[in-house]
């Protein structure tokens, strides 16, 4: 019984791993709360919903989602962000209005009804571990957590490109400086948190149902997330993920109403003795970005 | 002083007839379409002094219409006071709590402020939510016994729109003198204010300290206003929709909060009859406002269309302190 809880639990933190890294890594790099991760995380959820409907694979519904999350990603950054870099307000205000743009287009276009989305094949099946019959879907969620974990760390840790984000991050004023140009490096990540947001869209749909307020319904849960893990850390983001993912699934095991509540009460924890989460960077060491 | 005297008398009967035409001459369904905006006109004033004055971003204020309607209701329920009373106790007690609790929300700052007031105000929803006993839960709030003046549809739109009238006349004026200016000061540069004997902290605090209780007398009004009320009031999408209003308003003006907040709920519930879309539309100006007018539609005045003006909103020149910094100033 506990092994299928503790199961569900990791499964819900790669989940919540897919979901928050982009949005850590993007204000690890450009400094903006980036609410519009909600919406791009729509845009994969239906991407991904209207691909398996029209007779794709589950895995090339959920690359297509990452695909048009990104797109939609790259096009506000330019269009909307970009001119806005030196205000960091500004950036955060427009963010919170993608969303909401991004919400109530999807609520246009496909209703505000919950769209089941069945699973074929293995996918839908369970398997019994413990003696309970345990979804594969679930496990199909981790495996999926952890190879996009292996595959961000092989980028950031792996090759030149990732040396530079890792140094945009770090100090954005010596990365400039060492002839990092930073600007393309700043679409690319947030176009890349777009991917995240959209293939944690199409992972969603199976479990959680496809609906319009799925964005703001889950964006809550981001924040604590990387609060905890500490903003612009992707370790940290997996750390955090595992703790809140494990919490959720025991907490709510034994007393369903009180695990958002629990959550959120040690994000404020978090924010007022350690505001820069568990393994994130102290603050004294940031430089503000765009000086 | 001359130049302002001549201005007395207009802008008294101005505000005699926004309060009282309803006893001039009005259709039941304006004055009661017109309560719901002027209290939100007030929400949106208070948020004012969050975003406008301090220069911070709460995606919280939805809490302290929370109070309002939770705290009077609550009280009035137990007591059995006036509502007006009631409403009066619950605003005065919101501003201390509201001061301790920034105290903590202030240590952080740009996003981290973002976030904590979010998290603090989902934090406080979720309590509401499933303290089913005390408030409801999701059943809502109700019988609650109003004071039987507030029955009359006329007395229930003159109350929130005298106090609309005193809070914009007042905040004006305290905006012109001294205290006003030390809280723009802190917010252009916690610094040198701090520098001049002006707590960043304090300043900040009590300023949003009287904005919490602002905030809780609309919340108040808006039970009185409903007769009922339920957690969603005091929700996220709450917070989000006053910071629209304001942002499209002005947050450098208070009287663009005021008007926006009035005529967005004027158009939301005359056009959501007509397009579905509303919030779509509502989103589209808001990011227009937000990328080409820094200042919203109350910024629009000819002198600040002038290139070479050179005073600039809050919104134009960025937060004072960067995103990414949690401590300490912009200096």
């Amino acid at each position: 019984m506990i092994v299928n809880v503790v199961l569900a639990g990791i499964s819900l933190a790669a989940f919540y791993f897919v979901l928050s890294a982009g949005l850590s890594l993007v204000f690890g790099i450009m400094g903006v709360l980036n609410f519009a991760s909600a919406g791009y995380f729509l845009v994969g959820l239906y991407t991904s919903w209207y691909l398996l409907g029209h007779g794709s694979g589950f895995v090339l519904a959920a690359l297509g989602a990452g695909l048009l999350a990104g797109i939609a990603a790259l096009v506000i950054e330019f269009v909307l962000l970009r001119p806005l870099y030196r205000n960091p307000g500004g950036q955060l205000l427009t963010t919170l209005g993608v969303m909401l743009i991004l919400s109530e287009a999807v609520n246009w276009v496909f209703g505000p009804q919950i769209q089941q989305e069945p699973l074929s094949g293995f996918l839908g099946a369970t398997v019994p571990i413990a003696g309970l019959p345990f979804p594969v879907y679930r496990l199909v969620l981790t495996g999926a957590g952890v190879v996009i974990y292996l595959l961000i760390l092989l980028v950031l840790r792996g090759t030149s490109l990732g040396l530079k984000v890792r140094a945009g991050v770090e100090s954005q004023t010596l990365a400039e400086l060492s002839g990092i140009r930073v600007m393309p490096l700043r679409s690319l990540v947030y176009a890349i948190g777009g991917v995240l947001a959209g293939l944690a869209g199409a992972l969603y749909g199976p479990f959680g149902g496809v609906y319009p307020g799925a964005g703001t319904d889950t964006l809550l849960l981001t924040f604590i997330v990387v609060v905890i893990g500490g903003l612009g850390s992707v370790g940290g983001t997996l750390v955090a993920s595992l703790v809140i993912g494990l919490a959720e699934a025991l907490v709510g095991f034994y007393a369903p109403n009180l695990a958002l509540t629990v959550n959120v009460l040690a994000m404020i924890v978090v924010l007022v003795l350690r505001p820069q989460g568990l393994l994130g960077q102290a603050p004294g060491r940031r430089d503000t970005h765009a000086a | 002083m001359p130049r302002k005297s001549i201005w007395l008398v207009p802008a008294l009967v101005l505000g005699l007839l926004f309060v009282l035409w309803p006893w001039i001459g009005g259709s039941l369904y304006l004055v009661n379409l017109l309560t719901g905006a002027v209290i939100w006109g007030i929400f949106a004033v208070s948020y004012d002094l969050v975003l406008g004055w301090t220069g911070e971003i709460s995606f919280g204020h939805a809490l302290w219409f929370g109070v309002g309607i939770y705290g009077v209701g609550l009280l009035v329920q137990a007591t059995h006071w006036d509502t007006l009373v009631a409403l009066l106790v619950v605003a005065v007690l919101t501003a201390p709590v509201s001061f301790v609790i920034h105290l903590v929300s202030l240590r952080l700052r740009g996003a981290y402020f973002a976030m904590i007031t979010f998290a603090i105000a989902e934090f406080a929803y979720l309590l509401v939510q499933n303290a089913t006993a005390l408030t409801g839960g999701t059943n809502g709030l109700t019988g609650v016994m109003l004071s039987s003046y507030l029955l009359s549809p006329n007395v229930l739109y003159a109350v929130p729109a005298t106090v609309l009238v005193i809070a914009v006349v007042s905040l004006r004026a305290v905006s012109a003198r001294r205290v006003g200016r030390i809280v723009h000061a802190v917010r252009d540069n916690p610094t040198r204010a701090a520098l001049f004997g002006h707590s960043e902290v304090l300043v900040k605090g009590l300023t949003l300290a009287a904005s919490s209780a602002l905030a809780a007398v609309a919340g108040g009004l808006y039970l009185a206003y409903q007769g009922m009320a339920f957690p969603d009031a005091m929700g996220s999408n709450t917070s989000f929709t006053v910071l629209l209003m304001v942002v499209i308003g002005g947050a450098d003006s208070i009287w663009g909060p005021a008007i926006a907040g009035i005529a967005l709920y004027l158009l939301e519930n005359s056009l959501s009859a007509t397009t579905a879309h509303w919030s779509l539309w509502l989103g589209v100006v808001y990011v227009l406002v937000v990328r080409f007018l820094p200042l919203g539609l109350g910024g629009l005045r000819p002198e600040r269309l002038w290139p070479w003006h050179g005073r600039t909103g809050i919104l134009q020149e960025g937060l004072p302190v960067a995103a990414d910094h949690h401590k300490g100033g912009r200096d």
